[in-house]
């Protein structure tokens, strides 16, 4: 929908912005599945009684990854969101209540 | 221990959000609006309005033609600011933007002339905007589609632009559909086509000359546009086109002037003959066997007023009369149904006498004159020329 919503212009805030949201789409997918090594509950809570010296080690260093992944994907996420907020309030000035 | 989940707003987060305005904004404070540009301003080189010759060269100026909401000031305002001509034409209803403005006040430059849409991107697009053409003083009614099928584009006929318009485009596209009588056309009228032609075929191939108050019948129906109208160039000098006969006809006058101008007397359009002239309004009514002649053997000089209404200035002396009618008119002897019977109301100079001769009444001239009054002969009734022989030979 973005890339519809683009008219496949990518010049400018809004193209800064579409990018953001293809890697943010690519980032996102990659924490999915780090998210999903790490054993929870139904309420999202990690599960904390992990037994065995194998799936502790699994468990640690999905850990690692996915605070590695947050600490990058935050980030990238805040700037779309700050690149996006911009864009709409400069296309609500220029384009939506343009006289 | 429950542990809390990632929240968005770490400090690396928060970082990232305040360096993306910053670098929002240092762009916005070093290279204008151009980052909130949708696209590229037109490039192309014109008239050097506002201090430059190009909306590219405003580059991100965007207040240049952007009025935020607040203010008062519109984007159109700020066009005419720099585009005076364009101000000037708004109140004129015979240009092109006067006539589009009044007919529709809501209308504004950037429907027709949009921008941001590339370097070398057309700086007009009227497709969203209806155009009644015939404000213009040209119909677009007989101009649907062009010859090969294809439907009329703007560029089709205006192609130096939408309020620029040459007539040699007429030409052009009217020579393919019949190329010698745009030929024969343009030769004989030129090529201001538009100085009668409006689009709705009034004068075009649909027009009926029957609409006006010189009906086409006869032979005028068969003539060309340039036979009657050879000098007319526009729909007023067409208009002025004299109705009266003599106007066109007075050089293949064969009378050469003598009956004047009013030739629908005699003629009508379907030929000049047969010509239905009424002879009983002349000093000359005709009578007789004159009825069954054609005009040329009495006016055979074509002279057609004037004549002598003597029998003699047309009919010689037979030799019949072997000249002895001199000073007589043909009229006290005949009539003008026929030569024969003549009716001879003279004393014949051999009178019969005889009161038995009662039957020489019941014969005519030639009976007695076969050949010349001057002589006589009684042998087509009697066996003798002698009028003392037995009459009792008689038929």
């Amino acid at each position: 929908m973005v890339l519809l919503h683009t008219s496949w212009k990518f010049n400018g805030l809004a193209g800064v912005t579409t990018l953001f949201t293809m890697i943010i789409v690519i980032s996102g997918f990659i924490g999915r599945y780090i998210y999903t090594r790490i054993p929870r509950t139904l309420d999202g809570i990690e599960v904390t009684n992990i037994t065995g010296q194998a799936q502790a080690a699994v468990l640690v260093r999905s850990r690692q990854m996915l605070a590695i992944w947050h600490a990058i994907h935050i980030p990238i996420g805040i700037t779309l969101f700050s690149a996006a907020i911009i864009h709409i309030g400069a296309a609500l000035i220029y384009a939506t209540l343009l006289r | 221990m429950r542990k809390k989940p990632y929240g968005c707003l770490t400090l690396p987060g928060l970082a990232a959000g305040l360096l993306t305005v910053l670098v929002v904004s240092l762009t916005g404070i070093l290279r204008g609006g151009t980052l909130f540009s949708p696209g590229s301003l037109n490039a192309q080189a014109g008239t050097l309005l506002g201090g430059v010759t190009s909306h590219a060269e405003i580059g991100g100026r965007c207040s240049a033609c952007h009025s935020f909401f607040w203010q008062s000031s519109r984007m159109a305002d700020r066009c005419v600011t720099c585009h005076m001509d364009v101000a000037s034409q708004l109140n004129d209803p015979t240009s092109l933007h006067g006539v589009q403005y009044q007919e529709n006040s809501n209308l504004t430059c950037r429907i027709c002339h949009p921008d941001h849409r590339g370097l070398s991107a057309s700086l007009t697009d009227m497709s969203m905007v209806h155009i009644n053409h015939e404000t213009f003083g040209y119909s677009l009614n007989a101009h649907q589609q062009q010859v090969d099928g294809t439907p009329f584009a703007c560029k089709t006929c205006h192609v130096a632009g939408y309020t620029a318009f040459d007539q040699i485009i007429c030409f052009t596209c009217h020579q393919q559909i019949n190329p010698d009588f745009m030929f024969s056309h343009q030769q004989a009228y030129g090529q201001d086509c538009l100085a009668c032609h409006d689009g709705i075929d009034t004068y075009g191939s649909d027009f009926d000359h029957d609409t006006t108050a010189f009906q086409l019948v006869g032979k005028h129906n068969q003539l060309a546009c340039v036979d009657c109208h050879p000098t007319a160039r526009s729909i007023a000098d067409l208009k002025a086109t004299p109705q009266d006969c003599y106007s066109c006809h007075a050089g293949d006058d064969a009378h050469q002037g003598e009956f004047g101008a009013g030739c629908a007397t005699c003629h009508t359009p379907d030929g000049w003959l047969p010509a239905s002239f009424d002879h009983a309004l002349t000093r000359f009514p005709l009578t007789g066997a004159h009825t069954q002649i054609e005009c040329t053997q009495c006016h055979n000089t074509l002279t057609f007023a004037g004549l002598s209404l003597v029998c003699s200035s047309c009919h010689t002396d037979p030799a019949i009369h072997a000249g002895l009618f001199a000073g007589m008119t043909c009229d006290q002897c005949h009539s003008t149904s026929a030569w024969a019977p003549a009716s001879f109301n003279l004393n014949h100079p051999a009178q019969c006498d005889d009161e038995n001769c009662i039957n020489h009444e019941e014969a005519s001239c030639r009976d007695c004159h076969p050949d010349s009054l001057s002589t006589a002969t009684c042998l087509k009734c009697h066996s003798s020329n002698n009028p003392d022989d037995d009459h009792g030979d008689d038929d």
